[in-house]
């Protein structure tokens, strides 16, 4: 395994040595050195250095992803609890530098965990989340929620 | 003078934003930027002459001088700033820069996560903006979101108690008591040679005991061997038969 370093720079100036085979978890960067192979520091653009360090930590526990189950079980339990420490503002800006930076298994774990954050939020909590404006007259507001009145209802959830 | 940059999500650009008079102490210079796809209003403490001072004390603050945009900054948003207390000026900008956080995400990322929603909640989301309404019925949307769905390959039912066949487990489930109770299959399962049925024997005129028969043939399962199993609630047990 190469030991080679790599400087990773952050919009916001904070730079990051990670190992080369950490690097090239970011796809960004593995398509970077595969087109030059002599760059050791690259700056990223549109990620800023709290949200790229959360990046290089996913990446560094899931450098080597074992095949055993033993060892998969391992990865998800901290997964989950890697997950646990952000809040939505937060996980938002992991999916956009996950996006950017591709990321493959971030994507997918962040995606996720939104979509199992989000499920239970009211449309205005959705709209305050993800910035975007009511559109609707009250009364086709009052139409749409008619028309999908049973996703309002909370009493037919079973209890254990 | 400092230096701003802006970087925006959903768009490469970079717009370089010079303050327009030399750095005075503790006010704000805020300005609004144009860029190809989208309008910021940006605020960036004024206490620092040099861009590298700057960046610190803003990050300090959990506040970033890039990219803090939303489509329509809200007129007024600024507020009025009263020189003489400099804590006020902080809180004020924390303000701006919480509101100007909120972002939008581009489109593929939206569906990302949305087909990972259940049906219900996205019911729920269809009345969140006339863009959702429609964009959560789109056929490319719902085939994105049905390939996260669970599979059921077969359905047998017995006095209002069904069997699902999953795949690699199967979901006995009672829709009208909303109790489920999940079955790991031995591991030459097949979810789609083998044959089930549901039954029960009347124990007492109030308990039934149900049971599951699976059966294979090898006639009808390229010559993979024969065999009947019996799972039995009561035992919680698999009995080979055969």
């Amino acid at each position: 395994m190469s030991s080679n370093k790599i400087v990773l720079t952050s919009s916001d100036g904070e730079s990051f040595e990670v190992e080369e085979v950490v690097a090239r978890k970011l796809q960004i960067v593995g398509h970077m050195l595969e087109d030059d192979c002599v760059i050791n520091e690259i700056p990223l653009q549109n990620v800023t250095g709290d949200i790229l360090s959360m990046v290089i930590e996913y990446c560094k526990t899931h450098v080597d992803e074992e095949e055993s189950e033993e060892a998969q079980t391992k990865l998800k339990t901290w997964d989950e609890e890697f997950m646990k420490k952000f809040d939505i503002k937060t996980l938002l800006q992991i999916i956009l530098a996950a996006n950017y930076l591709n990321v493959k298994g971030l994507l997918d774990l962040v995606s996720q965990t939104i979509a199992d954050t989000i499920k239970d939020y009211t449309p205005e909590q959705i709209r305050e989340v993800f910035g975007v404006e009511n559109d609707y007259t009250e009364e086709e507001e009052a139409e749409v929620r008619k028309e999908n009145a049973w996703a309002f209802d909370e009493a037919d959830t079973p209890k254990p | 003078m400092m230096r701003l940059k802006v970087l925006t999500y959903g768009s490469d650009s970079v717009v370089h934003y010079t303050a327009p008079s030399a750095p005075v102490r503790s006010t704000w210079e805020s300005c609004m930027l144009r860029t190809r796809d989208m309008c910021a209003l940006v605020c960036v403490p004024h206490t620092c002459d040099t861009e590298t001072s700057s960046r610190s004390y803003v990050r300090h603050r959990n506040l970033e001088p890039e990219l803090r945009a939303t489509q329509k900054p809200r007129a007024g948003a600024m507020g009025p700033i009263k020189p003489s207390s400099p804590t006020m000026h902080v809180t004020v900008g924390i303000k701006i820069c919480d509101h100007l956080m909120e972002m939008t995400l581009p489109r593929d990322l939206e569906d990302e996560i949305l087909s990972r929603v259940p049906d219900k909640s996205l019911a729920r989301f269809r009345c969140v903006c006339k863009q959702w309404n429609t964009q959560l019925v789109e056929e490319t949307f719902l085939a994105q979101h049905s390939s996260r769905i669970i599979r059921v390959y077969k359905i047998v039912q017995c006095t209002g108690l069904l069997v699902c066949v999953m795949e690699n487990q199967l979901l006995i489930w009672n829709p009208y008591l909303k109790v489920t109770r999940w079955i790991k299959c031995s591991s030459d399962f097949h979810r789609f040679d083998d044959a089930y049925g549901l039954g029960f024997i009347r124990q007492s005129p109030t308990l039934r005991n149900y049971k599951i028969v699976r059966f294979r043939c090898a006639h009808n399962s390229r010559d993979r061997p024969s065999r009947v199993e019996v799972y039995d609630f009561q035992a919680g047990l698999r009995i080979l038969v055969a």
